[in-house]
């Protein structure tokens, strides 16, 4: 009875302190960026969910296409309607890791820079992504940036040719997030 | 938004459930629609850029409707309470573990 109680006293310390090592935002930004001669084109996304196990460095990262917002509305729907196909792939995920968590004190403040890496999955295609972030430390908050590029056609996002010229062929991304540690 | 018919009108919760038991039917019947919502305020978020969320309440304590008002409209109150019984339209994005309404307006 007793060794019963001790152990179901151990196992919730275990999910107790697992559940301390996550950190978590359902407000991340995601904004990316298209330059071109032609036409600069920008999108905001400020509902992104994130995870980070810092115990493992697992980092779970999802998005809802339709909650980007450009600036002409027309570019937004043909955006969601004939690049992103929104209503067939409404999300846009990233499931990876820091492989360099071991290096990062997320209890200690300071400033480190994260290895990502891991599988992004936009418009039904997944790709590698191999990236890195810059991670801030201050306060028990952990906040995190990251930019990269993608290529469209990776994805088998076709751009037709009339509006080609004004869409850059790589996609600058950028990732902004504070996460906050769950509280268990 | 301010002029824009509703598609849908419903509880909060229910939109939430609707997503909750089959995510597949719930996104062809409300991606890109604009939804009409009555609900219970949890909390309200302003993050750094200004941007105002309305959280309300889905029905479970693990998820929640997030309500992300429209930059471009005038909104005459945005410090509701928690606890407040608010209608509200968006623009439905779909679910993460939330529900996401972009570009909301209050419903007077």
């Amino acid at each position: 009875m007793k060794k019963c109680l001790l152990l179901s006293l151990f196992s919730l310390f275990a999910v107790y302190s697992v559940m301390g090592q996550k950190y978590f935002t359902r407000e991340g930004k995601v904004s990316f960026f298209s330059a071109t001669p032609v036409e600069n084109i920008e999108a905001h996304n400020s509902k992104a969910t994130t995870v980070l196990d810092a115990s493992n460095g697992k980092l779970e990262f999802a998005v809802l296409i339709k909650a980007f917002q450009f600036e002409k509305a027309l570019m937004q729907e043909h955006f969601n309607e004939n690049y992103l196909e929104s209503d067939k792939f409404p999300k846009a995920s990233f499931k990876g890791e820091l492989t360099n968590i071991s290096e990062i004190n997320l209890k200690k403040d300071g400033e480190y820079t994260g290895k990502v890496k891991g599988k992004m999955t936009l418009h039904g295609v997944s790709k590698d992504l191999d990236t890195t972030a810059k991670i801030t430390v201050k306060g028990g908050k952990v906040m995190a940036k990251s930019n990269f590029e993608i290529v469209p056609g990776d994805y088998d996002i076709s751009i037709p040719g009339v509006v080609r010229e004004k869409i850059a062929k790589a996609i600058k991304v950028s990732v902004d997030v504070n996460l906050e540690e769950l509280k268990g | 938004m301010n002029k824009a018919e509703a598609d849908f009108q419903m509880e909060a919760p229910m939109l939430y459930s609707e997503f909750e038991a089959d995510e597949a039917a719930a996104n062809t019947k409300y991606l890109g629609k604009v939804v009409q919502l009555t609900g219970t305020v949890r909390e309200v978020k302003k993050d750094e850029d200004g941007k105002i969320s309305v959280i309300l309440d889905s029905g479970t304590e693990l998820a929640a409707i997030i309500c992300e008002l429209d930059e471009l409209s005038q909104h005459p109150k945005t410090d509701f309470q928690a606890g407040e019984k608010i209608t509200i339209k968006g623009n439905c994005t779909g679910i993460l573990m939330d529900v996401v309404l972009v570009r909301c307006v209050v419903v007077n």
